[in-house]
């Protein structure tokens, strides 16, 4: 299989997309979801549906015009172009979880804190952050497999030089001929990585989702 | 300054200068996923031997994949490609948008003339080769033998409809899981739709009038899909309307279809050994066509490597289609893997080779069905199109998949075929009006 096809490329590629999409999600996502929890105006909650809403567009609907965006930023077939689509595809559900774990978080703390004299970002850094790890890893762990699997725009604005694991599986599909043995073999490869991940971590993932929940 | 720091600079200075005229040309190919392609990137270590300053970067898809990708790149002009293959129904589209390169100034050994004059038409615009062929195929009727003697029928060379849906009734043994015809019933301009316009072009149908009014509610069309609804329920496959090319060849290769009509391609894998268990009990037959009608379906495809306007590498390009689709290319083919495994449909030569005949015994009749193509009229009426198995306008990828979901609709048995030719005709007719074909 490698010799037809350069899988450590890919896989390089799709660890880097899907961490950095996630982390550049986190930067965005953890100041909004402070101020939607913690400082909420009479439209956080709309806001908070027109985030979710922005899901149910179809992807294809934007395609041509992200496309001629990138083609002219030179971002086609460039990890940090995927980087930051994924990243605005995946920020709404990223914002929703951390907005509903931080919410499970008494303001009160923070209020002593600020009595105290801690800052913005004192506060965040020091008082929000460590009491909502459990809910930052999960919804970091969600956000590395929601990217890991995406399929739409990796395959669209990727040739071969950011080209993540779904274009390896791709290549291994064809409507003219049975090759199911080497598809298996590309599907496994490319669901290993994350399989392991997943299971390393599968406690982190459960501690994280039913944080704040009654136990 | 010293005259050694002079010196020094200077030598930077021609140094950077001379870099990029050195600097190795990097092509990226999009090429689809079948057998014949990946075997042209495993070979390709022969063209960068032979062009040392050239790289090549696969990118290697899924047909329905690819052909989006391909297609969002070269309207955008994007430039990620400097090779792409792409089918015979494209090519004369992108080369009228000028989204193509010509294929002018090829090597003279390349020897255009020796290319199959149907594919050579189908590919070429105001006398311009727009695209170089690497693989052709029509489609042709391929059944098993030794059921057809125990059925007592007999097919022939060129086979006419009612001959064959009458062998696929006969040949059917529920008993025994073999089903008379295998035919392709999933939705898709691409899949069923490929096959049930050239059963319509064999039956004297047409897709457009003249004036592009839908041909739906005419009494061929109805004949059409009576008989393919009707033959795929007394003698089809179970679940016949989600089955494609590769469900009927592992049905065929298993040994539970009596006939098969689907591209020529499928010769090479009902008769490989290793994979199909009825290898040496298939027989070949033209596309049928009905009595009284000059016209074996008129189904013609090609895989074909085209150069995008939007390229900065033409001519690393065009040496590298040159390469590909070469008769050169075909005796490397040859001699690493056998005559066998040659691409198919593309050159005359290949099939004036003693070799490559005795290879492979579906060579004349793949030949024959090619040549019996006339994609530049596809159907005997008064039509304003070109192509065969589609039709050579833009729309007909939405117009075609419509259609075909009616279509295997009325397989599945959830609509009568003259409901699915109303929605059809309806469909069809607003979808030309809206983009302007329909005054």
């Amino acid at each position: 299989m490698q010799e037809r096809s350069n899988y450590f490329r890919h896989f390089m590629n799709s660890v880097v997309i899907s961490i950095g999409s996630t982390l550049l999600g986190l930067l965005v996502a953890v100041p909004a979801a402070w101020s939607m929890a913690f400082q909420p105006t009479r439209r956080t909650k709309d806001l908070l549906m027109w985030m979710l809403s922005t899901k149910m567009m179809p992807a294809v609907g934007v395609l041509i015009p992200i496309y001629i965006l990138f083609q002219r930023a030179g971002l086609l077939d460039n990890r940090f172009g995927v980087m930051v689509v994924l990243m605005l595809m995946n920020l709404p559900i990223i914002v929703w979880m951390l907005y509903t774990y931080f919410r499970e978080i008494p303001g009160e703390i923070l209020e002593a804190a600020r009595m105290d004299g801690a800052g913005l970002w004192n506060e965040i850094r020091h008082v929000l952050t460590p009491m909502a790890v459990p809910g930052i890893a999960s919804t970091m762990l969600l956000n590395i497999i929601l990217a890991w699997n995406e399929a739409f725009w990796t395959l669209n604005l990727t040739a071969s030089k950011a080209a993540p694991l779904t274009a390896f599986i791709a290549s291994y599909s064809s409507p003219e001929g049975l090759f199911y043995a080497k598809l298996s073999a590309a599907s496994t490869m490319a669901i290993a990585p994350i399989l392991v991940m997943g299971w390393f971590s599968q406690k982190q993932l459960v501690r994280g989702l039913t944080f704040g929940a009654v136990k | 300054m010293t005259r050694l720091t002079r010196a020094l600079l200077g030598a930077c200075a021609v140094s950077a200068l001379a870099v990029p005229a050195m600097a190795a040309t990097t092509l990226t190919i999009a090429t689809v996923n079948n057998g014949d392609m990946i075997r042209m990137q495993k070979l390709a270590e022969d063209f960068t031997a032979k062009n040392p300053d050239v790289t090549l970067e696969w990118v290697t898809l899924e047909e329905n994949i690819l052909r989006q990708r391909v297609t969002t790149d070269i309207a955008t002009k994007g430039g990620q490609y400097d090779v792409v293959t792409i089918g015979n129904y494209e090519v004369p589209i992108w080369a009228k948008q000028g989204w193509l390169v010509p294929l002018d100034g090829l090597p003279a050994d390349y020897d255009v003339e020796d290319l199959l004059p149907a594919l050579r038409a189908a590919l070429s615009m105001d006398g311009n080769l727009y695209a170089a062929p690497f693989y052709g195929e029509s489609a042709m009727v391929m059944y098993r033998t030794d059921l057809a003697e125990k059925a007592g029928v007999t097919l022939g060379d060129a086979p006419t409809w009612a001959t064959v849906l009458d062998a696929a009734r006969k040949m059917t043994d529920k008993d025994a899981g073999i089903s008379g015809i295998c035919l392709r019933g999933k939705a898709g301009w691409g899949e069923n739709m490929a096959f049930l316009s050239a059963m319509a072009n064999s039956y004297g149908a047409a897709w457009f009038g003249p004036d592009w009014k839908p041909q739906f509610d005419g009494e061929e069309w109805k004949a059409v899909l009576n008989d393919y609804v009707s033959v795929m329920a007394d003698a089809g496959p179970q679940g016949a309307s989600s089955n494609g090319f590769n469900e009927n060849l592992a049905l065929f290769q298993q040994g539970k279809c009596a006939m098969w009509i689907d591209a020529t391609v499928a010769a090479s894998f009902v008769t490989d050994e290793k994979e199909s268990t009825v290898a040496d009990k298939v027989g070949y037959a033209q596309f049928p066509n009905k009595e009284g009608v000059d016209n074996h379906g008129n189904w013609l495809w090609s895989w074909n490597l085209a150069i995008p306007a939007s390229t900065d590498a033409p001519d690393a390009a065009r040496a590298f289609v040159a390469w590909a689709t070469s008769k050169g290319y075909t005796n490397l083919v040859a001699e690493k893997e056998g005559w066998r495994a040659a691409p198919p449909g593309t050159r005359t030569s290949l099939y004036e080779n003693a070799d490559y005949k005795a290879a492979a015994p579906f060579a004349e009749k793949t030949l024959a069905a090619i040549n019996a193509a006339t994609p530049e009229k596809p159907s005997v009426k008064d039509i304003p199109y070109t192509g065969g198995q589609f039709v050579a306008i833009p729309e007909f990828q939405a117009i075609g998949t419509a259609v075909g979901q009616q279509f295997s609709a009325a397989v599945a048995g959830q609509v009568k075929p003259d409901q699915a030719l109303t929605s059809a005709q309806q469909l069809t007719e607003r979808e030309m009006t809206r983009a302007g074909y329909i005054k």
